[in-house]
């Protein structure tokens, strides 16, 4: 589980039916920025491919694991030094027992740091 | 080949180190095993999630990535994964599990490796098909 340890949820909206809007905090003290990389922190890309698992968590109350992308984009390398705070905007729809997401995230600047399409199934 | 410490092949270090063993490395293709640690910060209610499937396999193309500068006896660079595409995770691998993945390079450009890459169970189950692009800061 990430959330609460390497990152907080500061505010979680449905802005739109269907379309979410999640501030999150990173916590830049975290072990995974020891490793990765020693002397460089850098957020793990894929740490976002599991925030996301843990946000339709607590939008949707069941738990969920990405069971498949189309395509992911890592296009900016987030420095928790520089941005400790991701904007995640979520369109998510329940299919079944999936939910089809479209996410892109920006670091505050409208600088688009990250994007995937996928399907996450409820497990 | 001679035994290779995974750890002189890739950049990234503990708790983020997704890969143990080199099964083998050239420069086309790379296998590796990883058991799943209790307490791996990709895990997840005793599974090893879908982020860290990703992960392992862009390691395992790390090592294939590092294995020329190791010969070269140049500095690891570091890389960071650019791109996902027609990623399948079957199923996840539990905790306790030690996993089996091996990539194959489909294309190197200047700084970037397009690599496909799949990850099996212990008992030869595909879990996690991908291709993955990857960006090398050399």
């Amino acid at each position: 589980m990430l959330k609460n340890d390497l990152f907080t949820i500061h505010s979680l909206k449905e802005t739109t039916s269907g379309h979410y809007e999640v501030v999150v905090n990173l916590d830049k003290g975290h072990d995974i920025f020891k490793g990765h990389f020693p002397g460089k922190p850098i957020l793990p890309g894929v740490c976002q491919v599991e925030i996301i698992a843990e946000l339709l968590e607590e939008i949707f109350e069941k738990s969920y694991r990405l069971e498949d992308a189309n395509m992911i984009k890592f296009q900016a390398l987030v420095d928790p030094n520089e941005n400790d705070t991701l904007y995640f905007g979520i369109d998510a729809t329940i299919e079944g027992n999936r939910v089809k997401t479209d996410v892109a995230t920006n670091l505050g600047n409208g600088e688009v740091s990250f994007k995937l399409k996928g399907n996450y199934i409820h497990e | 080949m001679e035994k290779v410490n995974v750890l002189d092949l890739i950049p990234q270090r503990t708790p983020f180190v997704m890969v143990d063993e080199i099964l083998r490395v050239d420069e086309k293709e790379a296998s590796t095993t990883f058991y799943i640690a209790e307490g791996n910060v990709m895990s997840r209610s005793g599974k090893f999630r879908a982020g860290g499937i990703i992960e392992n396999i862009a390691q395992t193309a790390a090592v294939l990535a590092g294995y020329g500068y190791y010969k070269r006896g140049e500095e690891i660079p570091i890389g960071f994964i650019a791109g996902v595409k027609a990623l399948i995770v079957k199923e996840l691998p539990y905790i306790g599990d030690t996993v089996t993945t091996k990539i194959k390079l489909l294309k190197s450009l200047m700084n970037v490796l397009i690599i496909e890459g799949s990850m099996s169970n212990s008992e030869g189950k595909t879990l996690a098909t991908s291709e993955i692009r990857i960006f090398i800061q050399a």
